[in-house]
């Protein structure tokens, strides 16, 4: 079977668009030691502010896997760590997200079990929900108008611009 | 393209924390082969440490 095409490499030539070392990855990562870097994602996740934004995004129904990955990636992008320590973390990372989801009390998908990506994300799709909304009771609203008495004698506003009497 | 390696990674590394062997008991007297005997920290083991740690606090929190 023909795999679907990737159009998300990047172009030919597309590294050749700076001067080599220019780029964070290039440059000798900031943590070498793979303690130095489990250290560092255990401190960054554990943050309050951080968590708060992973509840919302676990809850919308994407794989804890896919986060952990754009997590070291973007650790690898940041110059924070090589390729390969991001890979060793990559456990911990995952730990570390399921602690806090559960802690949490989300309904999360952690991607393990079986492969997410390639199943339709039907509980979480904006179709399911909206067909969700759909099935409740209808909200009666009512036609009529309010009855609502105005005064007749209203004072015109004598501001700057209004015309003179 | 698979550019997403962390179901295999985390998988195999609780693979491998479900095989591994007890140590062969030993006297803890040092003697010559006790050089030859001792295993260094691999990067690997300290990571099986970080996820043991996280993982009984999230068994912690689970049970409280």
């Amino acid at each position: 079977m023909v795999d679907a095409p990737n159009f998300d490499a990047p172009i030919p030539g597309m590294s050749l668009t700076t001067e080599v070392g220019n780029r964070p990855w290039q440059q000798p990562p900031r943590f070498v030691d793979t303690k130095d870097v489990a250290d560092y994602y255990v401190e960054k996740l554990s943050g309050e502010d951080f968590t708060d934004k992973l509840v919302e995004v676990a809850d919308t129904g994407i794989p804890l896997t896919t986060i952990a990955n754009t997590i070291q990636m973007s650790g690898v992008m940041e110059g924070i760590h090589s390729v390969d320590s991001g890979i060793l973390a990559l456990p911990i990372i995952m730990e570390m997200l399921l602690i806090t989801v559960e802690a949490a009390g989300v309904d999360y998908d952690s991607g393990l079990e079986k492969d997410t990506l390639k199943q339709p994300m039907e509980k979480y799709s904006m179709l399911n929900k909206m067909k969700q909304f759909k099935e409740e009771e209808p909200v009666e609203m009512s036609t009529e108008e309010p009855d609502i008495a105005m005064p007749d004698d209203i004072e015109p506003s004598g501001g700057l611009m209004s015309r003179r009497q | 393209m698979i550019n997403n390696y962390t179901k295999d990674v985390y998988n195999k590394l609780m693979k491998s924390k479900e095989t591994t062997e007890p140590e062969p008991k030993k006297t803890g007297l040092l003697t010559r082969m006790s050089k030859q005997d001792s295993t260094t920290v691999t990067d690997l083991d300290l990571v099986l440490n970080y996820v043991d740690a996280i993982q009984s606090e999230r068994g912690r929190l689970a049970d409280g």
